[in-house]
């Protein structure tokens, strides 16, 4: 396990030093502090809209780092040429990828917990409501599973495409696994085709769920306590699915590896 | 077995786990976090509709609510209706949007004498029935649809208490808002079941005050222990007790010798749409308010949810509700629905005109003379008990054709109605006005 956290380390050194990502940082940064001083926008309901925004803030932002810190570790080793002195040292190409995804969601963990800390902060400085903490701490845990996730289906593309295709593809795949509830729960209510409710099917159980770790709706504030317990256990079925996702990810990004030529 | 083989066996096993656990994961989203089997595309804009399917819903659904608000505070009321039904549609899990829309709708849409545009209450309750429905396990919006019929709807007293109980059921309940319920018994008629709310009120603010010791219990449980005293003497004063024992005729009650309330009225039409509504009873005390109604002869509005969250509801249809102030034996009031014509269009060609006065509807101190139930009050032409099955009360119904409110053929030169027996009020100057001394004089 040493040749991998030595992996992780340098990738995570190299993701703190890359300005791309620290100016994606800094634009998160900067909207999450000033947003909660906008409350003039709306007397009411402020609280709700302040804590969504500033939560939409931070996933969008954790999603553009999340992508753009992963579509790059390979293909960038491999442009560099630096891959072969890896791979010429007692390193396996598996323990290479695990070592590289590590050290990226280590980054990426290091960066939503800064914003975090920065948001509870503004949140507390303008708005003084100590109870927001909670429901934001929440989200921002299972944000990072969600990014980590989002990192390993980049982290396997990466595997075999350029990294604009990369790119769009991991893209794509966000936006319809957070589709995916909605779109399974319309699709396999009565009235609807065999086939189409065998797509759902198929779909809802192949393509990675991204709401399956998402606790940010309005029930995680508003709704807080309808929800009481359950959240709790959707929580850490989240975490055992993202778990679970990354590991066939990963594997499959071995797989992938294993045969290409590098 | 090759280690490509053990992995993708691997690979397999976690296919499969992760398929378990998202089966399992599926019912509690849908239970928590699912909008519902609802189309959210109509009337979004293309940005909106992308960022709400980029997992930005809620998000979305709190910019419109930022919007809402500021066309409601610049009085573009109209174009909050669309936003509230966005915004469920997208984050139905904001209780908040429920609430306020609802009271919105209710109580905001009014004219220019601040009368609330009733035809818009089956609308309010159908958008908070579909709250309900997706955020059924908190007390919130029961709440809200129990307050609406408590207080907008302010005639079925019966719908009050159910909502209140159910709202009462929840844990989340907060503890002030409890003893709403024992005051929607009251004024159903359910004197036992309000004492006996009290009551409970009162032991779970005990026992919350001796294990916690917090303040706010303490207050809590001696409130409740007052509201309780002051129903049992009520209730004793009122003879409520005496008429259970059978020996309510033998004590001299209040209640007893009636008030002939003796309600007459007149109601003239002093310009087209211009209503001037005078007339006598016998309730001298200031507190009492008798509500008035004009609405088209085949249009009785029911107090349930409306079918549909249509907000394109028929507004032909012409629904007046007001409350004449009473003093000194009499009222006198100028009616003007010429302003609002949307509100207000007069399309039929025949209305009614109604006047209701219920006990239930009482301050205590009027309760005190007429009993809860009305059994003080009397009245020779308009006192009905198939109203408000129970109770008696004052109900006078009028039919007036659409020329009479226009002021024209007919009646062009004199659209007066008068009641049966209807004394002339004379305006007795400085006696009729209630002065209250500052406190800073």
């Amino acid at each position: 396990m040493n040749q991998v956290f030595a992996i992780a380390g340098t990738t995570l050194g190299e993701a703190i030093r890359r300005r791309v990502l620290l100016i994606i940082l800094f634009v998160g940064l900067a909207f999450m502090i000033i947003a909660p001083s906008l409350s003039e926008l709306t007397p009411r309901g402020e609280r709700h809209v302040l804590i969504t925004m500033t939560l939409a803030v931070l996933r969008i932002t954790a999603a553009i780092l999340a992508v753009t810190l992963t579509v790059y570790l390979i293909p960038n080793e491999i442009e560099r040429r630096t891959i072969y002195t890896i791979l010429s040292k007692p390193v396996q190409r598996y323990q290479f990828l695990l070592g590289k995804y590590l050290g990226s969601v280590a980054a990426l963990t290091l960066m939503i917990a800064l914003m975090t800390i920065v948001l509870l902060a503004a949140f507390l400085f303008y708005q003084g409501a100590r109870s927001d903490i909670a429901p934001i701490v929440r989200s921002a845990i299972m944000f990072i599973f969600q990014m980590s996730l989002l990192a390993a289906v980049a982290m396997f593309f990466s595997t075999f495409v350029t990294p604009v295709v990369n790119f769009f593809l991991t893209g794509f795949v966000y936006i319809f696994g957070t589709l995916m509830n909605p779109i399974f729960e319309n699709l396999t209510t009565k009235g609807q085709s065999t086939l189409v409710k065998g797509f759902a099917w198929v779909a809802h159980y192949i393509i990675p769920n991204f709401q399956n770790l998402d606790v940010t709706p309005g029930a995680a504030i508003e709704a807080a306590q309808q929800l009481r317990g359950s959240e709790l256990n959707f929580m850490m079925y989240g975490v055992v699915y993202s778990f679970t996702y990354i590991g066939i990810l990963l594997a499959l990004s071995v797989l992938v590896f294993d045969r290409r030529e590098v | 077995m090759s280690k490509k083989a053990r992995l993708i066996l691997f690979i397999v096993f976690l296919f499969l786990l992760q398929g378990a656990v998202s089966k399992v994961m599926f019912p509690i989203w849908k239970k928590n976090y699912s909008a519902g089997n609802v189309g959210v595309t109509p009337g979004l804009t293309p940005d909106q509709l992308l960022a709400s399917l980029s997992g930005l819903r809620q998000f979305v659904a709190g910019l419109l609510w930022v919007q809402a608000d500021e066309y409601f505070d610049s009085g573009q009321f109209d174009a909050v209706l669309p936003m509230i039904r966005i915004v469920t549609w997208l984050d139905p899990r904001q209780i908040e949007v429920y609430s306020t829309g609802a009271w919105h709708i209710a109580y905001n849409f009014t004219d220019d004498q601040s009368r609330s545009d009733r035809r818009y209450i089956p609308l309010a309750l159908r958008l908070v029935q579909e709250g309900i429905t997706q955020n059924p396990d908190t007390y919130r919006l029961y709440h809200e649809m129990g307050w609406l019929y408590y207080h907008k709807v302010d005639d079925d007293y019966d719908k009050a208490v159910r909502w209140f109980q159910e709202s009462v059921k929840h844990p989340d309940v907060l503890p002030y808002l409890r003893s709403i319920l024992s005051s929607a018994y009251l004024k159903a008629g359910r004197l036992d079941d309000a004492m006996k709310w009290y009551w409970e009120i009162e032991k779970y603010a005990t026992k919350e005050y001796e294990k916690t010791g917090d303040e706010y219990m303490r207050i809590l449980k001696d409130n409740m222990s007052q509201n309780l005293n002051n129903l049992l003497v009520r209730m004793a004063a009122r003879g409520v007790f005496a008429r259970r024992d059978g020996v309510y005729d033998k004590m001299p009650y209040d209640t007893h010798n009636p008030v002939d309330l003796n309600f007459t009225v007149k109601i003239e039409m002093i310009q087209p749409r211009v209503m001037r509504v005078t007339g006598t009873w016998g309730i001298p005390t200031t507190g009492a308010r008798i509500r008035i109604v004009l609405r088209e002869a085949d249009y009785e509005l029911k107090w349930d949810p409306a079918p549909s969250l249509d907000f394109d509801f028929d507004k032909g249809r012409t629904y007046m509700q007001d409350s004449l102030y009473t003093l000194n034996n009499r009222f006198d009031r100028k009616i003007d629905m010429s302003r609002n014509p949307t509100m207000y269009p007069f399309k039929a060609d025949k209305y009614i005109v109604e006047f209701f006065y219920s006990p239930r509807m009482a301050p205590p101190h009027i309760q005190d003379k007429l009993g809860w139930d009305g059994e003080g009050m009397t009245d020779k032409r308009y006192l009905r008990t198939d109203i408000r099955p129970g109770v008696r009360c004052l109900y006078a119904r009028f039919e007036v054709p659409r020329d009479f409110i226009e002021k024209r053929g007919n009646y062009k030169y004199s659209a007066v109605l008068k009641s049966p027996g209807y004394v002339d009020v004379v305006t007795r100057g400085e006696e009729d006005v209630i002065r209250r001394e500052s406190l800073r004089d």
